[in-house]
């Protein structure tokens, strides 16, 4: 059965998508909004900006990749392709693996499903310590309900695959609260590539839902652009730069575009962003952006079970236990566990030679957990700083500070114990000392004394946060309530970058509730005569018919 | 000539000698190995767009060492790791792309191959018996620094290897599942 990739038939409709790396000269493009990144955040902004009418040129630096691109479900490919640095990102001092997409779509082409909503707890944090105004759990609910009904989010109804189960199994045998997992899924497959692009279109990633949507309505999508710069006069931002990208996505051609809007909305996602606002001098009275970047640090517990496991296979993320995300004391943590292909389970086994060798001979008996600490809601984890280099290019300073080793050290005992608790035969701290223990007894005298210094623990991130904080204290935020900016009134920010700590939860159901709420009300405010209409569709359709964007050779 | 003996405990007192106590970082070591005049900047190796002819030597000698005895020796694979670890290291940021050079730099010093890797041979001729001492050192050393350099070679070593269709056999990866994969190109 061959899959639609949606945009093939789509281009031939018509629709405007056009890759920068074939254009041969500069360019002034006009438009009503410009949208830079079209990831979880820019791909909802993009559908509900367009649905009130309004004209959107979206920049994209990465790739435009669908499911035909994708049903080899081959690792190379996904990662050489689909994410930042080819997945070789880390933070500045080499600590910590970064994880980010880069391709139309952004991390929601490659993230692995789980969609959860806001903790309570965390948005009373937002509301009190960052006057955070209309964000309650109850402000939201409409908005998380209306995501969750477009992007089909429900929890996972099919059975678990092993290595989910394992980790349910050892909470339920400990009796430690463990969930079934909400997934933004139609028709999953249940094959686990997630992380590699869908090849069915089963998940409900921006690629798949709100760009097809906005292109319908007569968005433009230009990809193998990198925004380079926004330019600033006394009115706000009054123009941005932005470098067309070669075949491999990464190389300027010399081709320069200049895109002229009413309204700029970034959605380059976290350290992407902010670096976008210091290489262009944004205003920044208070030193505030790129600070108070949160990431989840992530540590890994690798499980060898009797029993075949073939975590390699299946929903990659179904079972999470926050059983230790609130502690009384200390930093909490959420345990989940990773799809197990082999690419990045030889880098988890930490081991080389004969003993990698023998190591991966028992990948389809590996089961691991991870455990994401959640970051920055108090001083003693307050999160990372993101600075550019001399080229403009971003870095991640993200101190590892004790308090943080103090929850690393606790969720190595935590994973030790709950895969212990579902039977393993033997379990290993994901950490260059970690040895194979035979029993919850032993790892437990073990782990108790692993040096907590980084390049000993293995420590990954996927999830960035923060970098310009939302809220209406001034002294700690970038931008409002609704997403914008503080000092410059024709600037949103739509994106992870917005949220003042981590969020507690995996992050793209918290971005698309916000951004959903933010967009609605950015759209009011820059049609407030179109507002009124009913036939939203219709209006949309006569702007596109009308000539969508004007081209100017410069 | 440094005695085995005193390579034993090479790290501290390796850099100590390299005279950059106090900073342990790439960049000074680097500066030393520019200012001993034994820094490369070679050109990348031709049909490559990042590694240098000696870089292909020295990773063609890890691919082994790191993957073990499931690492099958043959050209058509080799070759074909190496253009990946090619391709992987000009997909970094500028800053992760300078250190890992300086890194490399270093290892194709003899004076800090010699002293911190416990290598006396160029990697092209270093016994695997010493190389892989080496990976052990790296992976054991007290120092940071070490240790990030142990993970950095062991991962794009990895990644070389662990990323073609012809390791499957040797992690039991079945692949995609095969019903999928003729459902999906069928
Ligand atoms: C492997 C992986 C698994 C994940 N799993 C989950 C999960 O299961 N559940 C969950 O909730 N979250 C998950 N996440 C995280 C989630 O996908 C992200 O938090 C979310 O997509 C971030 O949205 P964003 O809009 O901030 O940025 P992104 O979605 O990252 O999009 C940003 C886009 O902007 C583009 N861009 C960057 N700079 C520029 C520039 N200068 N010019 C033009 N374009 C630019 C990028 O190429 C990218 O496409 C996962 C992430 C990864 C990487
Ligand atoms: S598990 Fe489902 S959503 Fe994930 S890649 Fe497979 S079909 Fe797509």
């Amino acid at each position: 059965m061959a899959i639609d990739d949606i945009y093939t038939q789509g281009i031939a409709a018509g629709w405007s998508v056009r890759d920068a790396s074939t254009l041969s000269a500069d360019a002034v493009l006009e438009t009503e909004v410009a949208i830079v990144g079209s990831g979880a955040g820019g791909g909802m902004a993009a559908e509900i900006l367009t649905a009130a009418g309004l004209n959107v040129l979206m920049i994209e630096e990465g790739a435009l990749y669908t499911a035909a691109d994708f049903k080899d479900m081959d690792e190379w490919r996904g990662f050489s392709t689909l994410y930042q640095e080819g997945a070789g990102r880390m933070t500045a001092d080499g600590a910590v693996y970064v994880f980010q997409g880069r391709a139309v779509g952004g991390s929601t082409t490659v993230n692995w499903t789980t969609s959860l909503r806001t903790p309570d707890p965390t948005l009373e944090h937002w509301a009190q310590a960052y006057a955070l105004r209309d964000s309650t759990p109850a402000d939201l609910a409409p908005w998380f309900a209306r995501c969750e009904e477009r992007l089909g989010i429900a929890p996972w109804a099919m059975e678990p695959n092993r290595n989910n189960a394992l980790l349910r199994d050892g909470c339920a045998r400990l009796g430690w609260s463990w969930k079934t997992i909400p997934r933004n899924v139609r028709g999953c497959w249940n094959l686990g590539y997630c992380g590699l692009g869908c090849p069915t279109n089963a998940k409900q990633s921006m690629l798949v839902t709100t760009i097809p949507q906005a292109l319908r309505r007569g968005m433009t999508l230009l990809h193998h652009a990198r925004a380079e710069a926004l330019h600033f006069s006394a009115n706000g931002v009054a123009a941005l730069t932005v470098r067309a990208l070669g075949k491999d996505a990464r190389t300027p051609t010399g081709v320069t575009l200049t895109v002229k809007a009413r309204h700029y909305v970034l959605a380059a996602g976290a350290i992407n962003t902010p670096a976008l606002l210091l290489r262009s001098r944004a205003p920044d009275p208070r030193g505030l952006i790129g600070r108070r970047t949160c990431i989840h640090p992530v540590n890994a517990s690798l499980a060898l079970f009797d029993e075949p496991v073939h975590g390699f296979h299946g929903a990659p993320q179904s079972i999470y236990s926050d059983h230790f995300l609130w502690p009384a004391q200390g930093l909490g943590y959420k345990l989940e566990v990773p799809p197990l292909q082999p690419v990045l389970m030889s880098g988890i086994f930490g081991s080389h030679g004969e003993r990698l060798s023998l190591d991966m001979r028992q990948l389809d008996h590996a089961q691991v957990c991870i455990a994401l600490m959640r970051d920055g809601f108090d001083a003693a984890t307050s999160g990372g700083r993101v600075r550019i280099d001399a080229q403009g290019q971003p870095l991640l300073d993200y101190p590892l500070t004790e308090a943080l080793w103090d929850g690393l050290r606790r969720a190595y005992l935590s994973m030790a114990e709950v895969q212990f608790a579902a039977g393993a035969r033997s379990v290993r701290p994901v950490h260059l000392d970690g040895h194979d223990y035979r029993s919850w007894d032993e790892a437990r005298r073990a782990i108790a004394f692993l040096p907590m210094r980084a390049q000993r623990a293995t420590l990954y991130t996927a999830h960035l946060m923060g970098g310009c904080p939302m809220g209406e204290d001034k002294t700690r935020c970038v931008i409002d309530s609704r997403g914008r900016h503080h000092e410059i009134e024709n600037l949103s920010i739509f994106d992870g970058s917005m949220f003042p700590t981590s969020i507690g939860a995996n992050p793209q159901l918290s971005i698309y509730a916000f951004v959903a709420r933010n967009a609605t009300a950015l759209a009011d405010s820059l049609t407030p005569r179109r507002s009124a209409s009913t036939d939203t569709a219709g209006v949309s359709a006569a702007r596109h018919d009308a000539g969508g964007h004007r081209h100017a050779e410069a | 000539m440094t005695p085995p003996a005193a390579i034993a405990g090479f790290d501290r007192r390796a850099f100590l000698k390299l005279g950059v106590a106090g900073t342990w970082t790439l960049v000074a070591c680097s500066t030393a190995a520019t200012l001993a005049g034994c820094s490369t900047a070679a050109p990348p190796a031709s049909g490559y767009r990042w590694l240098s002819t000696e870089d292909l030597a020295l990773f063609s000698a890890l691919l082994p060492a790191v993957n073990g005895p499931a690492w099958p020796d043959e050209t058509s694979i080799r070759d074909e790791a190496l253009r990946r670890i090619d391709a992987a290291l000009a997909a970094l940021a500028p800053q992760a792309q300078e250190q890992t050079r300086q890194l490399l730099d270093l290892l194709h010093w003899p004076v800090f191959r010699h002293l911190a890797c416990g290598l006396s041979a160029p990697w092209s001729r270093a016994p695997a018996e010493d190389i892989a001492r080496f990976l052990q050192r790296w992976r054991d050393s007290r120092l940071e620094l070490f240790n990030a350099g142990y993970r950095g070679l062991a991962k794009l070593a990895q990644l070389g290897w662990w990323s073609q269709r012809a390791s499957w056999d040797a992690c039991r990866y079945p692949g995609p599942p095969a019903w999928a994969v003729a459902a999906l190109n069928g």
